[in-house]
């Protein structure tokens, strides 16, 4: 062996071997067991940190569950106002792949699900006339969408499915005790993080009670009157071209068998009489839902759904979002708009 | 795959549970064989091809070369094999960098010639197994070893998967005397292979991928002018990011071995306690700087040239291997960089200026943090993109930023960056003589234990709350 070599047997270090991995074991068994109840003593539960792997997971499950598979498209209100969890409990053998992104445009993904032959389930996509729009500031899906076709793998599924098994079971794992978090409490930065992401993709939004919840509104208000007083909105007749170009993707999707559901979650507050003020419901909702050919919730249209106060005047709190969700599930079912059984 | 990635970690299960079956040697080379395939080949199934040209040619040109008694006939064969290893790495490391350069030079004579983009992808590992295979036909043709009987063993030295992608770039004399005698891993060995891939695998995504990335990320991606101690923290920060990357995937690919019953070389020994640059080369990438030494520095002459020749001899082989690691001229100039410091403490030395330096521990230590200013220096042309983003945060480094110089780094950044490069250096300082087998030798077994306790809460504590990045030396 040439003397070079790190590790010739003359240089190892000789350890008890079996003694020495138990005390590892037991060790870090200890350890673990201090970090962890130290973590939840302070208040720290058990989340599963949002990624374009997790995505990409649910993207896989979308497709892989065919007929019984129904996707959530949106941005940020429907990944905080529909829960996966309980509409499954209306929807007991469909598979609930939640692909909607905080921020995040749906075309891409309408297109993408409609392109891929082998998704024929249920697609809900929420939306408002702002967005189909189309050249609101919202990122597109792309990146997701490529890294799923380009990079997904059986290896990217086995360990996003191990990290957020983890990150289900311990709070040593949560986002708030990242080396980022950390570093951003060393800088003296306050680290806030309102919203918790399960497995399911699904944010918990717990803000009614927030400290602060008066200066969060004013900030959602303030955001959606400059966007929507930036430049001047498209009259109900010029708004017909953007509902066409999206109605493509639906139509697909419609040919194909898929049940395409669309729903406008709840605002209320300023947000609501602002979105009144530009887009009035009659105008612009109700004539989309006249000429799509896929199926239309407002929630203003449905007593059970008209009743819920966002906590920011955009976003239902976790509380809000389990009842919005049943009650939604309940009209959804009552309208037969159920996948059909394989 | 990456070693720190789980499907890597249901591989090597796998891998060492076949190994450790009671099948023959043979049939335990093959899986080894096998599983290097697969390896491999979960990246990019169709480079396999590669490596396959790459072990028959240089199994049949080296075999060849032996018997042959025509020293004509044996160079046709040396050509043979360097013709197809150089070729397949020119071509697919180099080719977009020729034809770029191409394309500036005869349009700087006036040409608008536009050549359609050829779009070829980098195999990744084929710089480490081109000169490994490399080294085998260059000793064989040199008389310095004898041709392998079993192609199995070639093979498997070919494609050995510890060490496949990163290095370190092992020597066939070293590794294939390992594949006579039929072994496995003993208990210990098992144990401490174990050891430093849990070692390794914590530089790689603690220190390397969750500390320092994203700060040296922060200031490389800035194009504007830096403030001086924001280019300093940036280009600290990717000193320890770059070591503890690459550090550690040769740990890992040393334990990897180790558990499977085979001794790798080692690749670093502590660099940045370095006191001059020959000696930064004998601690860094040890098994590339042997081989460029070997099979260039040597080839060209050497030190038994005169003077004037050496520098040169000395400049060559820093230029090839700053070439070596990337197609770019900033990887040149690193390279060249690297040259000149060589060259210019060289002189040092002829006039007693090392000697001097050596004489006491203060001038060491003041050797020693010159040497690693001086690396940092260089590993700005290794980080940058282009000469310009180079020379805007070197300029800055040395105070003449812009007067409208951005700060991208925090104090508690630049703070966090200043406590770990001074712990770094000075745990290389410390361990500048010694091994990690010996300070674990030095430290009882239960301290022992608790530290990779310790090491496994932090792992998949940073592997599971940070952001999983691939191996800097992957694209290479």
């Amino acid at each position: 062996m040439p003397s070079s070599t790190s590790n010739s047997k003359q240089r190892l270090p000789h350890t008890p071997v079996a003694r020495f991995w138990c005390f590892v074991v037991l060790c870090f068994v200890l350890m673990l067991g201090v970090i962890e109840t130290a973590a939840r003593f302070n208040g720290y539960q058990p989340m599963v940190q949002d990624s374009k792997e997790l995505w990409a997971y649910h993207r896989y499950r979308a497709t892989k569950a065919g007929e019984s598979s129904i996707v959530l498209l949106g941005a940020s209100r429907i990944q905080n106002g529909m829960v996966p969890e309980v509409l499954s409990r209306s929807f007991p053998d469909s598979e609930i792949a939640m692909l909607a992104l905080a921020g995040h445009d749906v075309r891409a993904i309408l297109e993408d699900l409609a392109s891929d032959d082998a998704f024929t389930g249920t697609v809900i996509w929420s939306t408002t006339a702002l967005w189909l729009k189309g050249d609101f500031f919202w990122q597109t899906l792309t990146p997701n969408i490529n890294f799923y076709e380009n990079e997904w793998s059986t290896r990217l599924l086995l360990s996003t499915r191990v990290q957020v098994t983890m990150q289900e079971h311990l709070a040593m794992l949560h986002e708030g005790l990242s080396f980022e978090a950390l570093e951003a409490r060393l800088s003296g930065k306050p680290y806030r993080n309102m919203t918790f992401s399960r497995a399911s993709r699904y944010r918990e939004l717990h803000r009614t009670n927030a400290d602060d919840i008066e200066r969060i509104k004013a900030r959602a208000n303030a955001i959606y009157k400059d966007t929507l007083e930036a430049t001047p909105f498209p009259s109900p007749e010029e708004m017909v071209q953007h509902y066409e170009r999206i109605e493509v993707a639906v139509r697909t999707l419609v040919d194909k068998g898929c049940r395409v559901v669309v729903v406008r979650m709840p605002s209320s507050g300023q947000v609501w009489e602002l979105e009144q003020q530009h887009m009035p419901k009659e105008l612009y909702w109700d004539r989309f839902a006249e000429l799509t050919r896929a199926e239309t919730y407002h929630f203003k249209d449905h007593p059970s759904l008209s009743e819920f106060e966002c906590s920011d005047n955009t976003h239902l709190d976790y509380p809000d979002a389990v009842r919005f969700t049943d009650a939604f599930a309940q009209l959804v079912v009552a309208n037969s708009i159920t996948p059909k059984p394989e | 795959m990456l070693f720190n990635s789980i499907s890597f970690l249901v591989f090597f299960s796998i891998v060492l549970l076949l190994h450790y079956l009671p099948f023959s040697w043979k049939a335990k080379k093959f899986n080894l064989l096998i599983a290097s395939y697969l390896f491999y080949a979960a990246w990019n199934p169709p480079f396999v091809l590669l490596i396959w040209i790459s072990t028959a040619v240089d199994w049949f040109a080296a075999s060849r070369m032996y018997r042959s008694r025509s020293s004509l006939e044996r160079r046709v064969y040396l050509i043979l094999s360097l013709f197809t290893n150089l070729g397949l790495l020119g071509f697919f490391k180099y080719g977009n960098f020729v034809l770029d350069n191409f394309v500036l030079i005869v349009q700087r004579f006036g040409f608008q010639y536009e050549p359609a983009a050829p779009n070829i992808i980098l195999p990744v590992g084929i710089s480490f197994y081109t000169f490994q295979t490399l080294s085998y036909t260059l000793d064989v043709y040199r008389g310095n070893t004898k041709p392998w009987r079993s192609f199995l063993d070639f093979a498997l030295f070919v494609t050995f998967f510890p060490q496949l992608v990163a290095g370190p770039i092992v020597r066939a004399a070293d590794f294939l005397p390992q594949c006579v005698k039929p072994h496995v891993a003993s208990a210990t060995q098992l144990s401490w292979g174990i050891v430093l891939l849990l070692v390794g695998l914590v530089q790689k995504v603690l220190i390397a991928d969750t500390i320092m990335a994203p700060i040296s990320d922060a200031v490389f991606n800035e194009a504007g002018s830096l403030e001086w101690h924001n280019a300093w923290a940036g280009t600290f920060a990717f000193s320890i990011q770059i070591f503890f990357d690459f550090a550690g995937y040769s740990t890992c690919a040393i334990g990897a071995a180790l558990c499977l019953g085979f001794a790798l070389p080692d690749n670093f020994r502590y660099p940045y306690a370095a006191i001059g640059f020959s000696d930064f080369w004998r601690r860094w990438h040890i098994s590339l700087s042997s081989w460029l030494r070997d099979y260039v520095y040597i080839s060209l002459g050497g030190n038994r040239t005169g003077r004037i020749r050496v520098h040169v001899n000395l400049m060559i082989t820093m230029l090839l291997g700053g070439l070596w690691h990337g197609a770019s001229w900033t990887f040149v100039a690193w390279g060249g960089l690297h040259g000149l410091y060589l060259i210019v403490e060289r002189i040092a030395d002829r006039v007693g200026l090392m000697a001097w330096i050596l004489q006491t521990f203060s001038r060491r230590l003041i050797a020693s943090f010159v040497t690693y200013v001086a690396v940092c220096c260089t590993w700005v042309l290794f980080r940058a993109l282009s000469f310009d983003q180079a020379y805007a945060i070197l300029k800055s480094m040395f105070g003449f930023q812009r007067p409208d110089a951005d700060g991208v780094l925090g104090i508690t950044r630049i703070m966090i960056v200043l406590g770990v490069t001074l712990g770094v250096i000075g745990y290389h300082w410390l361990m500048r003589d010694f091994s990690l087998e010996e300070l674990a030798k030095r430290t009882s077994w239960w301290l022992q234990s608790m530290g990779i306790a310790v090491l496994l809460i932090t792992l998949i504590w940073a592997s599971t709350t940070g952001e999983g990045r691939a191996f800097i030396y992957f694209q290479f």
